[in-house]
């Protein structure tokens, strides 16, 4: 990264430029034992905590080795599946969960969906592989195995809502939809992979009913599916669309139609509110006007991906949406978190520090979209540094990134934020 | 195979009998019920007048129903058993009786049960941390005058619960006269105003009496403290200064469950080089170790002890600790200037210690919503109980008498947050929805602040370096 230049939205990469630059941008937060990397995410920032993360990142970073593999048959890739694999199984702790699983929470264990997501993203990697003719790593299979017993089962089951708890965000009269959909593809995907439906088939058919009863059924939420299953005023349209694969792969499995029903209704749902081209809000009230800052492009990417898995959008439909996808991609290969942090700002001010931070776990997400799109032929990248003015609370400042460090200085030049990559801790944190 | 002996079978009944809090989803038979409940009613009852009542819940929508109305909502073994006894008790004729004897005919009558279950193989519990009793009676439709003494829940055990140690009898026992009780028993609901023994017991006590190994079940019991922003600052901040050192001992001081010691594992054990938590008893510790296998490797972490009851000393040599956390501990003590010390002692001359501790100057209000409801009870929860609080002055002089520098005094969910959020809530009041989320944008990025506001914020964080 020799060159600084002022990236300007417009620039949009093709999107196999695109993806070599996602790659080259993750290679430069991976070490041997995972992700590194500051997280901004919906509800909290981790910028303390930039050590490695087991949550929904290594959902987007299998499926986008699977995708890509497809697209490029590059042996490469089943390489890069086995190593996160076995990266992944080396971060479980002895109940189960797994270490700093939280996101934006990190660095705690335990997370939802993050964990489960996960793990249901190994099993169609470890499918994968079979297929593929590689040998199935054996560690990742076994925690899979001891996540579901020791954790899901044990500790996360509700008996008496016959469903999954989220002890982060609901008491336990109350589940979070996405978590329980996240629990429910684990355990069909492991089912897939050990051949062993009988053993799981009455906690997805609970977890399945569950997610039905939380739908909403009425007004501008129609076919969402809550936060969680009491606060049913409002829908998280990023979170809800975690819900539809999981709907999908219960109905072929439990062979019940209101399961397609609910599917339908939550993709319309979705139709109404995930348009790259149109309104695409994050939050949905039902009694008051929509949410649509921050924009989290990452987070759209998941909606796209999760309503392709459940074959309700086609690569096809998909690729009209991802030239606004491309904008926010920076010269050094990850793309911009956000779009809209700290509203009410003037249209000329500059973008808020969190809006460019890139994060792995979104980079992640809008790779493996690209990684469904790629058209076989690999380009290379050439990453170039960054640097961007940025506002800081209400001051200005400066986002610098090249191959070996992330920095927010203030205008005077004084570092607010310095992170060396690779290190689990930055040496300043002043945001 | 010799049967034991009346006395014998009534010591084993006595001495294996746990509080079960994880069943099997297996039901119990309707006819075992019953023979738990005959043998409740051979309780001993004032004046003979076994006005006693047990409603047996299996439905699992009237379970929910009680502990809705009942406020117990978070209690999972309410939904895990598969049947509660609801144990009532006339209490009209004896609502005035200065020993308060309904009360304890219904507790005779609840011990038999518990005993009667384990005499038949099955796990039980008894519930009393329900906050309305009368809700559980209106969701079972019980008369105004039968009044509900709490819930035995009741089913096959799945856990292998801990054994609390019991106090020896010389503890508890005095001839002619009380003598001694004072040396365990709080004369005060506040911490701090206790001598150190009583505080060691009561930590004791209070971490075992849920046993080890079901906090993944039972967390949202009350929320996780480890998710509360001030933990994360405090998890934070600690691991930015471990992580500038190379190899640094750390040393977490009275870490309640060991929450701070097992998350600094989680986050920076590459780069610790020892690690060592230091508590009032060995039963403290052992608790610690015994939580912590469950979930990593504990063997990383050294677990010291006071040597005695008389004095605050900690176990390790003079300058040799690079990093020290104590958090919210402070409080606990009238006096916290031998523990100040001991820190002092202990810490390396270049080393930091990280202090923190409530805010004198802030409208704590759990404190008058308690009093209101008149349910106050220090419980598992004592990190939010009526410990001390210091003031930002006194907090400066402790330290200094103690022989610190204070190189940062960072201030945790300032008074401005609270007025904020008031101002937000009017915003969505009048529908100015874009005003509303600027204000929570800003109030999220001002929760530790080190402008003039640190003084009237909830928490203050104070970084500490020898003189």
């Amino acid at each position: 990264m020799s060159t600084v230049i002022n990236a300007a939205p417009s620039q949009t990469p093709g999107i196999a430029s695109a993806v070599a630059g996602a790659e080259a941008w993750l290679e430069t937060v991976r070490d041997e034992d995972g992700y590194y990397g500051p997280v901004v995410g919906f509800r909290n920032t981790s910028m303390a905590y930039c050590g490695p993360g087991f949550d929904w990142r290594y959902e987007a970073l299998l499926d986008a080795a699977i995708a890509m593999h497809r697209a490029t048959r590059d042996g490469a890739y089943l390489d890069r599946i086995e190593q996160d694999l076995s990266v992944l199984a080396a971060a479980q702790l002895e109940n189960g969960a797994f270490r700093n699983s939280y996101f934006e929470f990190n660095p705690f264990e335990g997370g939802m969906p993050h964990e489960p997501a996960a793990l249901a993203a190994a099993c169609r990697a470890l499918r994968y592989l079979k297929k593929a003719g590689r040998g199935v790593p054996s560690g990742i299979a076994r925690s899979i195995e001891f996540y579901i017993e020791r954790r899901l089962l044990k500790e996360l089951w509700n008996k008496l809502l016959q469903t999954f708890n989220d002890w982060e965000t609901s008491e336990f009269t109350d589940y979070a939809p996405c978590s329980v959909a996240a629990a429910m593809e684990l355990l069909i995907g492991y089912a897939a992979c050990a051949g062993t439906w009988e053993k799981v088939e009455r906690y997805v058919s609970g977890a399945a009913a569950s997610l039905v009863r939380a739908q909403q059924s009425a007004g501008v939420l129609d076919g969402a599916m809550p936060l969680t299953h009491r606060n049913r005023n409002a829908a998280n349209v990023y979170l809800a669309a975690r819900c539809l694969p999981a709907l999908v792969e219960a109905h072929k499995r439990l062979d019940d139609a209101s399961l397609q029903q609910a599917a339908d209704k939550l993709n319309r749902f979705l139709e109404r509110n995930a348009a790259l081209d149109g309104p695409a809000p994050r939050l949905v009230f039902a009694s008051r006007p929509a949410s649509f800052l921050p924009f989290f492009p990452g987070a759209f990417a998941g909606t796209l991906l999760c309503r392709l898995r459940a074959g309700f959008m086609t690569q096809a439909d998909v690729a009209p949406h991802v030239a606004r996808a491309l904008d926010y991609a920076l010269p050094s290969g990850a793309f911009r978190t956000a779009e809209g942090f700290g509203a009410l700002r003037t249209p000329k001010a500059p973008p808020d520090w969190r809006d460019i931070m890139p994060v792995c776990g979104w980079t992640a997400k809008l790779y493996a979209l690209l990684a469904e799109l790629h058209p076989g032929q690999r380009e290379t990248h050439a990453a170039k540094a960054v640097r961007l003015p940025v506002r800081v609370r209400r001051r200005q400042g400066v986002f610098i990134e090249d191959d070996a460090t992330l920095r927010i200085e203030d205008a005077q030049g004084k570092p607010l934020y310095h992170w060396v990559k690779k290190q689990r801790w930055p040496q300043e944190c002043a945001l | 195979m010799e049967r034991p002996s009346p006395a014998e079978a009534f010591w084993r009944l006595s001495m294996e009998r746990r509080s079960t809090r994880l069943f099997q989803e297996t039901p119990v038979p309707p006819d075992v019920i019953r023979r738990l409940v005959h043998a409740a009613i051979q309780a001993p009852t004032s004046c003979n007048r076994q006005l006693w009542h047990f409603v047996i819940v299996t439905d699992p929508a009237v379970k929910a129903r009680m502990s809705r109305l009942g406020d117990d909502e978070a209690q999972s073994y309410l939904y895990d058993a598969p049947a509660i006894i609801a144990v009532f008790y006339d209490t009209t004729m004896e609502s005035r009786n200065p020993c308060c004897t309904p009360v304890i005919t219904a507790g005779m009558a609840i011990y038999g049960l518990l005993l009667a279950a384990e005499a038949e193989g099955l796990g039980a519990i008894y519930l009393g941390g329900i906050r309305s009793p009368r809700g559980v009676a209106a969701a079972l439709h019980a008369p105004e005058h039968l009044q509900n003494f709490g819930l035995v829940c009741l089913g096959y055990r799945d856990d292998e619960p801990a054994v609390p140690e019991r106090r020896s009898v010389d503890e508890v026992i005095s001839f002619n006269a009380v003598g001694g009780a004072d040396k365990l028993c709080h004369p005060d609901i506040r911490p701090h105003v206790w001598k150190l023994r009583q505080l060691a017991d009561f930590r004791e006590k209070i971490l075992w009496y849920k046993g080890i190994g079901i906090d993944g079940k039972t967390l949202h019991v009350n929320p996780d403290p480890r998710f509360s922003p001030k933990f994360r600052y405090m998890i934070d901040r600690l691991g930015m200064l471990i992580a500038r050192r190379k190899k640094p001992a750390a040393l977490d001081i009275f870490s309640h469950n060991a929450d701070l010691a097992l998350q600094l594992l989680n986050a920076c054990a590459p780069d610790i080089g020892a690690l060592y938590a230091y508590d009032l008893t060995e039963g403290i510790a052992d608790f610690m170790r015994q939580r912590l296998r469950g979930i990593v490797n504990s063997d990383a972490i050294a677990f010291l002890v006071n040597p005695d009851d008389a004095a605050i000393r900690i176990p390790l040599p003079d300058n040799s600790i690079d990093v020290i956390s104590c958090y919210e501990r402070l409080g606990h003590f009238e006096d916290p200037l031998p523990l100040a010390r001991e820190m002092h002692r202990v810490l390396k001359p270049d080393g930091t210690a990280m202090v923190v501790v409530s805010n004198r100057f802030y409208p704590h209000l759990y404190r008058y919503r308690r009093t209101l409801r008149k349910n106050y009870a220090l419980g598992r929860n004592w990190d939010y109980g009526p410990e001390r609080k210091f003031e930002p002055k006194e907090a400066a002089t402790l330290f200094q008498h103690a022989g610190f520098r204070i190189r940062s005094l960072t201030g945790l969910e300032p008074a401005t947050v609270k007025v904020v959020s008031t101002a937000e809530r009017l915003c969505r009041k009048l529908r100015w929805h874009g005003l509303g989320d600027w204000i929570i944008d800003w109030r999220d990025q001002r929760f530790a602040t080190q402008s003039w506001s640190r003084y009237v914020s909830k928490t203050l964080v104070y970084e500490l370096e020898k003189r």
